[in-house]
């Protein structure tokens, strides 16, 4: 019993010496570890710590049909359609079942960076200093303030784009398109083909087989892809630039092609500089 | 694998203080005690499939813990013999295991003080100041200051640490 009481004292002694407010205290312990985690550290966390709380906020919001992770980055997930939810810009989104959308803490700071999967319709806040950026899987989406629908699996990603001005880069080949109200892009990563569609007008290009379809497409547009599917550098006389062309090409070189559209529309389109590859 | 994970999230909850006691004892040092007790974790995450082979997760936790203290130490100071560390050690296994889940015990229990107390208690016991710097820094009278102490460290010596013992470690 005396030799109890001493080590006690002991103990007291030796606790106290180190005591630190906060310090050895499992929930912050857990906290760290389960960020340090080899590989899904975070995901795992969320997955059996918050699970409890999450289940929780969930009753909350089930109405709302988001439930926001508590963790930075934010991250959304839409448990039905048609579920709204408004960024910190004030720009609206509308996601589909299964949609998820994922900003971190830098949001708006010089841009608005989004990275999302599943379909979500956004209405974008016009703010030219901050352009707005989405990226999937596949591609990268960048406006200005507009209203459009992005729909991003893991191969591919479609757009339609409602209002406003949007341009849509596929990750390969990497051509940048301007797509304007009624136009609807999709993007299949496997096959690397692009379709671009509006009404009364459609382009497809292909990076597997070369191969590139213009249906009524006008000319600037059409430029604008070949120097970035052939790495050149091509010039549009200013006054042909409103014309539009139809035809399909497959396995043809760039000079062919600028040969054959000259020919046909009797244009002067010019390659200025040829780049690495044809 | 739910079931693994709730396992072993009881295991670090149950034992994670006293633990961290038990490595502060090679280490000297609360920051690098706390260290090797997440990294002792994180190695045990990584077994967690053979979580049920092990025969007690608990002595396995504080061997491997006075292990990974003692490599940090030989790694630290690659001159040291180990005979050298800390005459500590006169204990046995199971005294060193008893004497962390008291501690773990102890320092919950400052945690728990009322903070004015906890406050007072600190100074006066771990920081070494004298009652009456402590009244002059308060602005309480030195028999105040005194009783704070008096009755922090009656709280800290209560019997009913033998039961908390009894259910917790």
């Amino acid at each position: 019993m005396e030799k109890n009481r001493q080590d006690r004292d002991e103990s007291v002694r030796f606790v106290v010496q180190h005591y630190q407010k906060g310090m050895f205290e499992p929930s912050k312990g857990w906290k760290r570890l389960t960020a340090s985690l080899p590989g899904s550290g975070r995901v795992r966390y969320l997955s059996f710590i918050t699970r409890a709380a999450a289940a929780v906020v969930l009753l909350f919001v089930a109405g709302i049909g988001v439930w926001m992770m508590v963790n930075r980055p934010e991250q959304l997930f839409a448990q039905v359609d048609n579920t709204e939810f408004t960024l910190p810009d004030n720009s609206q989104i509308v996601m589909q079942r299964g949609a998820k959308l994922e900003y971190d803490r830098h949001f708006g700071k010089t841009e608005r960076h989004v990275s999302m999967q599943g379909e979500i319709a956004f209405a974008v806040v016009r703010d030219e200093t901050r352009p707005f950026i989405i990226s999937t899987p596949t591609a990268r989406i960048e406006v200005l303030g507009t209203e459009f629908t992005v729909n991003a699996g893991d191969n591919e990603t479609r757009l339609s784009v409602t209002s406003g001005k949007v341009r849509f880069t596929p990750d390969d080949p990497v051509i940048p398109l301007l797509c304007t109200a009624g136009m609807t892009v999709h993007y299949s990563a496997n096959t690397e083909t692009i379709n671009v569609s509006s009404p009364g007008s459609e382009m497809e290009i292909n990076g597997k087989t070369r191969s590139l379809t213009f249906d009524n497409i006008g000319l600037k547009e059409i430029v604008m892809v070949l120097s970035h599917f052939y790495n050149v550098q091509i010039e549009l006389p200013e006054n042909e630039s409103d014309l539009t062309f139809s035809s399909s090409f497959t396995g043809k070189s760039i000079v062919e092609i600028i040969n054959i559209i000259n020919f046909t529309l009797d244009t002067n389109i010019v390659i200025v500089e040829h780049g690495g590859q044809q | 694998m739910r079931n693994l994970e709730k396992q072993f999230s009881g295991y670090f909850h149950t034992y994670y203080r006293p633990l961290c006691l038990h490595a502060l004892h090679f280490m000297g040092n609360a920051e690098e005690a706390e260290d090797i007790v997440q990294e002792t974790f994180v190695n045990l995450w990584d077994k967690r499939e053979q979580l049920e082979t092990i025969r007690s997760v608990k002595s396995y936790l504080y061997t491997a813990v006075r292990n990974n203290c003692l490599t940090r130490i030989r790694d630290a100071n690659p001159t040291t013999s180990l005979d050298m560390l800390p005459p500590d050690e006169l204990l046995s296994e199971e005294e060193q295991v008893e004497r962390a889940g008291m501690e773990s015990c102890i320092w919950k229990m400052i945690d728990e003080l009322p903070e004015r107390r906890r406050k007072i208690f600190l100074l006066a016991k771990r920081d070494g100041i004298s009652y009456k710097e402590i009244a002059e820094q308060t602005g309480l009278s030195v028999k105040t200051v005194e009783n704070h102490v008096f009755r922090a460290m009656q709280s800290l010596r209560t019997k009913d640490i033998k039961t908390w013992l009894f259910f917790f470690t």
